[in-house]
């Protein structure tokens, strides 16, 4: 294959040159605004980043920039002058698309790269610490998926004529499974005919929710995605619901690239066909017209639906906005209303037609109860306290899925919080979880889920866990005791809140684990020095202390003679620790001593204040 | 040579804009389209420059289709009546667009003729007047140095003194150059100087096609007056396409034959004046002589 019949490069040099002030604009602003926007985490005390977190500006930027930059290129067919001036040129369709093709690559590369070397060095430069694993899932996720919403937008303005009609057919291919998966995740929801069946009694449901009916479903809800390319459900940190929330999975990129590939050879067909005679009419052929409109229409139709079913007074409502509809349609793609009496029959019937199916699939999903027995894995979702942070469990032991399907008696002196178990890739349930049977999900997390799996390859970096500021250096020496200690120390009982986090970027998102270092004096030596400069360093008027003997007094003592303190504070602050440690906290810092020695300064110190 | 074949192009599928056209383009000639508004002369252009794309029929330059024809696009360059620009790009721009896509682009040509015309060549040209656009989209198009050359509306806009300048340097490079022009235009006087082969579109086809040196040599008008009182009759020996008499002198047209003017100074007249033709009355009385009425074509 010559390149030269695909590719005209001083074609696409002055295609480039004529758009060089907008195309540099976006090559300006898109990493500009993608890198501020992740650079405000700087404000708020999330310093380490996943994919996610870089993702969320582009999830959004992604509907524009390849929408404009195809324009940018291809547009020229919607301008009869300019098809004129172009066509008539020296080069053959294939190349103007072959041409405009690799350039609008490259220059979606360019400014994917900019992006990701701007990650890199932000987190060079500043105290964000992005992991190089999420950076180049960045980096090959949203280069695909730009390349995936550009060559749409080349197919959507291969067949249309005018910008207003290309639009709608871009908005057509990217929403239109989204609203059909919508409309169908609808009519299961309201229909409550999915049950989860137990093999046996151990998580069958009990208390009031069943009233001791041995035969009793526990009720399911069910999940759906949206959309194909955020295909989210093996990315644990993103709810697999959430549209704009990207999360990077091999099979969504797989799906991703052989959609492409089939709207690219659409695209170059229609564009080889293209009636260049018919630029700046929508679409000209009217069977094509009507059959977009049509499309379009499904949308509204269901509106209409679920205002009439919510209340049938609304049925005018949604009929207005039907016929409505119709003609602003024409109006924007046609810049004309023509048949007004026809085009109302045909929004009847049309509209009758597609009610009738949403009330069918209604009715199918209500006939067609269906049963799920408790798989052998579920994931599993549930937030901190303050909800600021969700963490996801991968729970293969029977014995806890099974628990935590089980409606439990709600007992008034226990508290509950709420957890979401994913059955598998569209069923999930939410329940509520007592402290105790969150306590043990935390500690299966740990020990089971996660402990060895972190190796020395694969820690990429520590914070302590109450104070993510606290960015612990992660040298080898630190790893080999990290490891050391998950190896021999099973336990990972986090209640007391001493304890670190560290951290690993593997199958495409960021997983962390927490551990205590109180019974491991070693490491606890290594990571305290980190600790104490942080509280001197952030120290507040009022410091606490873990002991219930001097907790009512201390803060009063030292908030008199706040240099004693800091005198003292500073003298030990890299004690070597023994055993017996005492820890003050200011505000989310932590300060480690031993406590014989505080005790003897403290002592000391309410001494002196008696004699005097 | 340009030859087309039984072309065929409706728009919409059912609106016939050129049904079974066929003709012959010369080379090293410059060839006038004449036709109506709406007749189909530029959609003939857009099909040859492959804008379009027939329906039927056949477009051939040098023995080869035309259609998405890289090799055979680049011995043609078109300028359409509706110029475009790219937004920004002085008259240096564009031609330094022509050049990145015509091998034999000749930019010193640029920027002689600019300066003659007093075009500045840094300044955008879509802040330029109507003419000096279509000024500097001819000067692109003779730079190229193509073989053939396609003018919609040549010179729509472009005042008089500029317009007989342009008219000199076309016919100076069909001297020098083996170069073909093609125009079109709804106005004959436009291309009655210019052009030596003219074709008329009417009703979706070329309905005359000829020479014209041929043409204008083929016919005579004659101003005649006779001592006697004389009528139509009186010619009958000559083949008259025309024959009108206002009081004693009469106006002729009639095919010009070795004795036409033997003829005429046979029979002694009092006046007898030899005038000359316009092609539009060439058109006119040729397009009689085939059953049309010339001005409801054009």
């Amino acid at each position: 294959m010559h390149l030269k019949k695909w590719f005209n490069f001083k074609y696409l040099y002055q295609n480039f040159k004529k758009s060089k002030s907008l195309l540099l604009f976006l090559l300006c602003i898109i990493p500009f605004i993608n890198l501020w926007m992740v650079g405000i985490n700087l404000l708020n005390l999330n310093y380490i980043l996943d994919f996610g977190d870089l993702s969320n500006t582009t999830a959004i930027i992604v509907f524009i920039f390849p929408v404009i930059l195809a324009f940018i290129l291809y547009g020229f067919v919607f301008r009869r002058n300019e098809v004129d001036f172009v066509i008539s040129k020296p080069i053959t369709r294939r190349q103007i698309f072959g041409s405009n093709l690799i350039g609008g690559i490259i220059f979606i590369l360019l400014v994917i790269l900019i992006n990701t070397l701007g990650f890199i060095l932000l987190s060079l430069l500043t105290k964000l610490y992005i992991p190089m694993g999420a950076v180049i899932d960045y980096f090959i996720y949203w280069f695909i998926t730009y390349v995936f919403i550009f060559i749409i937008s080349i197919f959507a303005i291969s067949i249309a004529g005018n910008i207003m009609s290309s639009l709608i057919v871009i908005a057509l291919v990217l929403l239109l499974y989204p609203t059909f998966t919508l409309i169908e995740y609808n009519a299961r929801v309201n229909s409550s005919d999915t049950y989860l069946v137990c093999q046996d009694s151990s998580c069958m449901p009990e208390g009031d929710y069943c009233n001791g009916d041995p035969n009793c479903l526990a009720d399911l809800n069910t999940g759906e995605y949206l959309y194909t390319v955020n295909d989210s459900y093996n990315a644990t940190l993103n709810s697999p619901i959430n549209y704009f929330n990207a999360g990077f999975s091999i099979k969504s990129i797989v799906k991703t690239i052989i959609l492409t590939i089939i709207y690219l050879v659409g695209a170059y067909y229609l564009f080889k066909k293209k009636k260049m005679e018919n630029s700046e009419i929508g679409f000209q052929n009217k069977y094509l017209y009507k059959f977009i409109k049509i499309l379009t229409f499904i949308p509204v139709t269901y509106l209409a639906y679920t205002l009439l079913v919510s209340n049938s007074i609304f049925f005018i409502i949604g009929l207005i906005i039907c016929v409505s509809y119709y003609y602003i349609y024409d109006l924007v793609v046609k810049k004309e209303i023509t048949n007004i009496i026809g085009n109302i029959g045909e929004v009847i019937i049309v509209s009758i037609i597609f009610m009738g199916c949403y009330y069918l699939l209604n009715i199918t999903y209500e006939n067609n109860p269906k049963y799920l027995n408790v798989p052998d894995e579920v994931l599993v979702e549930y937030s901190d306290a303050d909800l600021s942070y969700r963490y996801v469990v991968l729970v293969n032991d029977l014995n806890l899925i099974n628990k935590l399907i089980k409606v439990e008696n709600m007992d008034n002196s226990a508290n509950y919080n709420s957890i979401t178990i994913y059955l598998n890739e569209q069923k999930y349930m939410t329940k509520f979880i007592s402290d105790n049977l969150e306590q043990e999900l935390d500690n299966y997390a740990n020990t089971n889920n996660l402990k060895d799996k972190f190796t020395m390859d694969n820690i990429i970096h520590i914070t302590s866990s109450t104070n993510p500021k606290l960015v612990i250096p992660c040298n080898t020496k630190i790893k080999e005791m990290i490891v050391d200690y998950l190896e021999h120390y099973p336990s990972s009982n986090t209640e007391n809140n001493n304890y670190i986090s560290i951290y690993k970027y593997e199958d495409h998102q960021l997983k962390d684990l927490a551990f205590n270092i109180m019974d491991n004096l070693e490491l606890l030596n290594y990571v305290k020095n980190y600790y104490n400069e942080s509280f001197l360093q952030n120290i507040e008027t009022v410091v606490y202390v873990n002991d219930e003997e001097l907790m009512d007094s201390f803060s009063d003592v030292f908030m008199e003679n706040r240099v004693n303190l800091m005198r003292f504070l500073q003298e030990h602050k890299y004690d070597e620790l023994t055993n017996d440690v005492l820890i003050l906290y200011s505000g989310l810092d932590r300060f480690f001593v031993n406590r014989e020695v505080f005790l003897m300064e403290y002592n000391k110190y309410v001494g002196e204040e008696q004699n005097s | 040579m340009i030859e087309i074949k039984n072309l065929q192009k409706s728009f919409d599928g059912t609106v016939n804009v050129l049904n079974d056209l066929s003709c012959n383009i010369p080379d090293n000639a410059i060839y006038g389209l004449v036709g109506a508004n709406g007749a189909g002369k530029s959609t003939l252009l857009r099909l040859i420059n492959s804008i379009y794309k027939a329906d039927a029929g056949e477009i051939l330059v040098d023995g080869k289709p035309t259609y998405d024809n890289e090799e055979v696009k680049k011995n043609m360059v078109f300028i359409p009546d509706d110029l475009f620009f790219y937004s920004g790009y002085s008259l240096y721009d564009t031609a330094k667009f022509y050049q990145s896509l015509y091998d034999d682009f000749d930019l010193e040509f640029v920027f002689d003729t600019a300066r003659k015309l007093k075009l500045d060549f840094n300044k955008s040209v879509n802040t330029f007047s109507k003419g000096m656009r279509r000024q500097c989209a001819i000067i692109c198009a003779l730079a190229t140095n193509a073989k053939y050359i396609f003018f919609d509306e040549t010179f729509d806009g472009i005042d008089p003194v500029v317009r007989q300048y342009f008219k000199k340097l076309i016919a100076n490079m069909m001297t020098k150059k083996d170069t073909t022009i093609i125009m079109t235009s709804h106005n004959l006087r436009e291309l009655e100087d210019i052009c030596d082969n003219l074709g008329v579109i009417y009703d979706c086809k070329i309905l005359f096609e000829s020479d014209v040196n041929t043409l204008k040599t083929d016919m005579l008008k004659v101003q005649i007056s006779l001592k006697e009182d004389f009528s139509a009759e009186t010619f009958k020996d000559l083949e008259v396409l025309s024959f009108k008499k206002i009081g004693k002198v009469a106006t002729l047209i009639v095919k010009k034959d070795q004795n036409t003017k033997k003829f005429l100074t046979s029979l002694k007249p009092i006046i007898l004046d030899y005038l000359p033709l316009t092609l539009e009355e060439i058109f006119i009385y040729q397009m009689e002589a085939l059953g049309y009425a010339f001005k409801e074509m054009v």
